[in-house]
């Protein structure tokens, strides 16, 4: 009894189950997001046979891995970077919304440009990592988004805004 | 190795050394222009808007910067420049596939180019050629339709519903024909398999193929402007060539959001008309088949809006939709 | 052969005036520049340069041009090695063992074997442009929708062999591949597909942005969870150059490398970005310690590096004899030709020799520059990965940031980087590999377009994948790998072969 349920418990956590049930889940959300799709039409071969073929294989496959998996036990998938995942990806959206402006949950964010986008996700990235240094980060963000402002839209005259509130562009 | 505040005072300095702010002049322009491009860098659309707006930067006296804006079938760029104040420093190159051809493939457009853009000025005008390879070895355009009824024929184009597949399709209306239609991604994979005898004909842009005309990988059996086109002046117009009905051409124009000031209006067509007088301009649009135009204002509006009702036809009568 | 030679030297003689080497030198420095910052890519950048070269004559233009587009290619791979970014389709297998070869502390090694690699196929397959450039025109129009489907087939099958561990996983992650690559409006009927509403989705995704998060992301994130590994790995750098027994040992591989990118190159529709696959597949399955593979074997940079730079150079080929271009660069060659008032086609070479010769002259010379370029710049590179971790990846980060943004000017494609940032994490979790999916993507889009078109013009008769004799070869080819691949497998003994985690 007691080492049934260890097991169902480590099958919980056991990698390789979750990659096939992550494969089904992938190849059901694509076989409803294709499922208007025509398969075939009076041209030939429609929209959706393709997507629909794929989709369903990857299930297919799916199944086949989490019945190979049950039988034998695989390793842990380890802990996971949640907090880390966070910051850094937070850091990339916050980039998104700063460098032209957008809305969300409500706030408008003005469109404020490499140089106040630039320095922010350099600095709320490096607080992903644990021996981050503030000071020396935030001069590190300014001296890098320089760079890049110079690189960028000087060097290279990619049209990326650079402080439309103060200079206009 | 740098002391801390001496690198802080470092990057505040290079931040800061951007160029200063203009003080508000009653001058247009004051601040750089942003010219929208609908289409990803690189394309024609492309190319004829970087070399209108080096030469626009010159004559305005001001900086015009390309922003490429490509998605939605190019609607995208259409309401980017809606979106956009009528202050003259956000501005279009339209083309006719979103401009005209657009509004009849989508039900549900964000912005209509007829209520939500003014029309500044048309750039250019251009024609195209029909071609055939070796596939389909026939010298004339009435030989290509007679082969057309005989058997169903197959034609490439550089996308679905670009100029290239509508002026196909209204090939095949004015001369009462059908064939199979093959999309491609862009006109030089089409050529390819035009070249390689995998498709039939194609309805192309010129520049695309005057190299393989002259090199005779491909034989040229019209071409679809109302005049024979400077470089290719053997090949004759369909209208020529027996199809009293059939025109058909690409063209590119200046537009802004709706509510322009009459002034900076005023202005910025006659910066178009000094533009398309400037012989590297014209050369550019020379090569593209393109001859430069002078529909200015109200003549352009009522041209997009005759394009309009003229291409809807064909969309519909083809039930071509993209939604 | 005499022709060839005394061509050459009227293109040598082009090419060698000290405006044009300026040029080449200009354009394979700004090629480097745009290839090491992930997401600007040489098309953009010959885009927003191309008013410049109005003001110079067309040989100087294209050669300064042609030396951005392979600067690019040599560029891109050190940030694939150096922090596993692929820019371009090309780079990711370059990233699979070059990155494994920098955490080894052999970043150097593996940057000059790609640098030396590349320049020896170059300067093959420049010579191979000279001598058979027109007869070669011919096996890419062999190709038709057909033909390519059944090549695309061939592709998908060495796919497999670029996993390191299990095959399901591998040939899941192709099909996922395949399915992403169906995102967005289908360029048949129109529809949006897969699209879930979301109006970000429409145009389907760029390779870049799946790129910069299965891989840039994907790796700070897990570098960022294992922060023993990632100093351990940055405290010890080897050598900056190769030995020449090293560069003795990859010979075979730079050569097998240089003939499948040749070949590849040649292909419509951007063939050449099968060359690298098909290089590192081809290397696996002959080396003598396969298992080497994925953890940092030399030759599975240096054969398919030289696949990447042969395809970059025989891609000139189509353009020059026919005037189509293979790719997204190339259609901006026959801008800015046709700017310079030059009409690409077949005529080129009888009108325009000196065009013709001196472009083909100055990939040499630029092929050349790279090398004297990069080596140098290589100990420059290494010590970049001295730059604290916790200053590095918030720059990495940056600098993917604003290059994604400058693909579309939309903060949108920045988003979707994040949320692929995410997705390559939990296959990292899931022990799935990215670069299979990578090829399946690139692929992807490919074979349901060929497959539909070659279904279009045989008016839906499916025979005509076997009735091409070119078809049913390249079909029969892939049958067999396929067999090979799966039978270790079969055997139950692949785990030996493959797998040494």
């Amino acid at each position: 009894m007691a080492s049934g349920s260890q097991r169902a418990g480590a099958k919980l956590r056991d990698r390789e189950v979750w990659a096939g049930i992550a494969l089904i889940a992938v190849g059901a959300i694509a076989l409803f997001g294709a499922s208007d799709l025509p398969f075939m039409t009076r041209q030939g071969v429609g929209a959706g046979l393709l997507p629909r073929v794929v989709a369903g294989f990857i299930v297919v496959l799916g199944v086949i891995q989490v019945a190979i998996s049950l039988r034998a036990s695989g390793p842990d998938a380890g802990g996971w970077a949640w907090r880390e995942i966070l910051i850094v990806l937070g850091a990339v959206v916050l980039f998104g919304l700063a460098i032209r402006g957008g809305a969300v949950a409500g706030v408008t964010v003005p469109p404020l440009g490499l140089v106040v986008a630039g320095p922010l996700a350099v600095i709320v990235a490096g607080f992903a990592d644990r021996g981050a240094r503030p000071g020396e980060l935030v001069v590190f963000a300014a001296i890098i988004s320089a760079v890049c402002i110079g690189v960028f839209r000087f060097a290279l005259g990619i049209p990326v805004p650079v402080a439309p509130w103060l200079i206009g562009y | 190795m740098l002391n801390r505040r001496s690198a802080l005072a470092l990057g505040a300095a290079s931040l800061l050394a951007a160029p200063a702010p203009l003080k508000a002049q009653s001058r247009y322009p004051n601040k750089p222009i942003t010219l929208i491009v609908s289409y990803a860098a690189g394309g024609g659309t492309d190319a004829v808007a970087r070399i209108f707006a080096a030469r626009l930067e010159k004559i305005l006296d001001g900086r015009v910067l390309v922003e490429n804006r490509p998605g939605a079938a190019a609607n995208l760029g259409t309401e980017a420049v809606a979106a956009a104040a009528p202050d003259g420093y956000t501005l279009l190159i339209g083309n006719q596939g979103p401009m005209v051809v657009n509004p009849h493939l989508f039900k549900r457009l964000k912005a209509d180019p007829a209520t939500t853009l003014d029309p500044i000025a048309l750039i250019a005008d251009a024609s195209l050629a029909v071609v055939v390879g070796p596939r389909l070895p026939v010298a004339t355009l009435p030989e290509l339709v007679a082969a057309a009824k005989a058997k169903t024929l197959v034609y490439g184009s550089a996308s679905n519903a670009s100029a290239s597949h509508l002026a196909a399709l209204l090939l095949g209306q004015v001369a009462g024909f059908e064939a199979r239609h093959v999309p491609y991604r862009g006109a030089g994979p089409a050529l390819n398999d035009l070249v390689g005898g995998h498709i039939d004909f194609m309805v192309t842009t010129i520049p695309s193929v005057t190299g393989l005309i002259e090199g005779k990988k491909v034989s040229a059996l019209a071409v679809t402007g109302t005049s024979r086109f400077a470089g290719l002046p053997e090949v004759p117009t369909a209208i020529e060539a027996g199809l009293k009905e059939y025109t058909a051409s690409a063209w590119y124009g200046l537009l802004g959001p709706r509510g322009l000031p009459a002034p900076i209006r005023a202005q910025l067509s006659q910066a178009t008309r000094e533009t398309l007088r400037d012989p590297t301009v014209v050369d550019r649009l020379k090569d593209d088949g393109a001859t430069p135009a002078d529909l200015e204002g109200q003549a352009f509006a009522e041209f997009m809006a005759k394009e309009r009702a003229r291409w809807g036809e064909i969309v519909r009568a083809a039930n071509i939709s993209l939604e | 052969m005499g022709d060839m030679f005394s061509n050459l030297g009227l293109g040598l003689q082009v090419a060698m005036t000290l405006k044009n080497i300026g040029l080449c030198f200009a354009g394979c420095l700004i090629g480097t520049l745009v290839g090491v910052l992930p997401g600007v890519g040489p098309v953009a950048t010959i885009a927003i340069l191309l008013p410049v070269t109005l003001t110079l004559d067309p040989t100087g233009a294209l050669i300064m041009l042609a030396g951005i587009y392979y600067g690019a290619q040599y560029g891109g791979s050190t940030t694939a090695i150096l922090v596993n970014i692929p820019g371009e389709a090309t780079a990711v297998v370059t990233a699979i063992d070059g990155h494994e070869m920098a955490k080894n502390g052999q970043a150097g090694l593996a940057l000059g074997l790609a640098a030396i690699g590349s320049f020896i196929a170059g300067t093959i397959a420049t010579l191979l442009i000279a001598a058979l450039g027109v007869p070669m025109t011919k096996l890419g129009l062999l190709f038709g929708p057909a033909e390519y489907f059944s090549l695309m087939i061939m592709g998908l099958v060495l796919a497999v062999v670029l996993a390191r561990g299990s095959l399901l996983k591998a040939i899941a992650m192709i099909a996922l591949g395949i399915l992403l690559s169906a995102i967005g409006t289908d360029i048949e009927t129109g529809r949006e597909r897969l699209t879930f509403d979301l109006e970000m989705l429409y145009d389907g995704l760029e390779f870049a942005v799946l790129a910069m998060g299965l891989f840039g992301f994907a790796e700070i994130l897990k570098n960022l969870q294992n922060p023993e590994a990632r100093d351990v790995v940055r405290s010890k750098i080897g050598r900056l150059l190769p030995r020449l027994s090293e560069i003795r040992e990859n010979l075979p591989a730079i050569l097998r490398g240089t003939g499948l990118g040749s070949v590849l190159g040649i292909l419509p529709g951007n063939g050449a970005i099968l060359a690298p696959f098909a290089s590192y597949a081809l290397e696996k399955r002959i080396a003598k310690q396969p298992a080497k593979f994925g953890h940092g074997a030399p030759a599975g940079v240096a054969g398919p590096e030289s696949a990447n730079n042969a395809g970059a150079q025989t891609s000139f080929i189509p353009l020059l004899t026919l005037g189509l271009p293979p790719n997204a660069v190339m259609a901006l060659m026959v801008g800015a030709m046709l700017i310079q008032g030059v009409i690409p086609g077949p005529q080129v070479i009888d009108r325009n020799p000196e065009l013709f010769w001196g472009l083909i002259a100055s990939m040499w010379i630029g092929n050349l520059m790279l090398l004297v370029i990069n080596l140098p710049l290589i100990g420059l590179w290494v010590k970049l990965l001295r730059v604290p971790y916790r200053l590095l990846f918030p720059a990495i980060v940056l600098f993917c940031c604003i290059g994604i943004y400058s693909i579309g000017n939309t903060a949108d494609m920045v988003y979707l980087t994040a949320v692929f940032g995410l997705v390559g994490y939990v296959l990292h979790k899931l022990d799935f590999e990215p670069a299979p999916l990578a090829l399946g993507f690139v692929l992807g889009r490919l074979l349901e377009e060929k497959l539909r078109q070659a279904l279009i013009i045989s008016d839906g008769d499916p025979m005509v994948f076997l009735r091409s004799p070119l078809s049913l070869s390249l079909l029969l080819i892939g049958a067999a790998a396929l067999a090979i691949s799966a039978l270790p497998a079969l055997r139950a003994r692949r785990d030996e072969v493959f797998a040494e985690e």
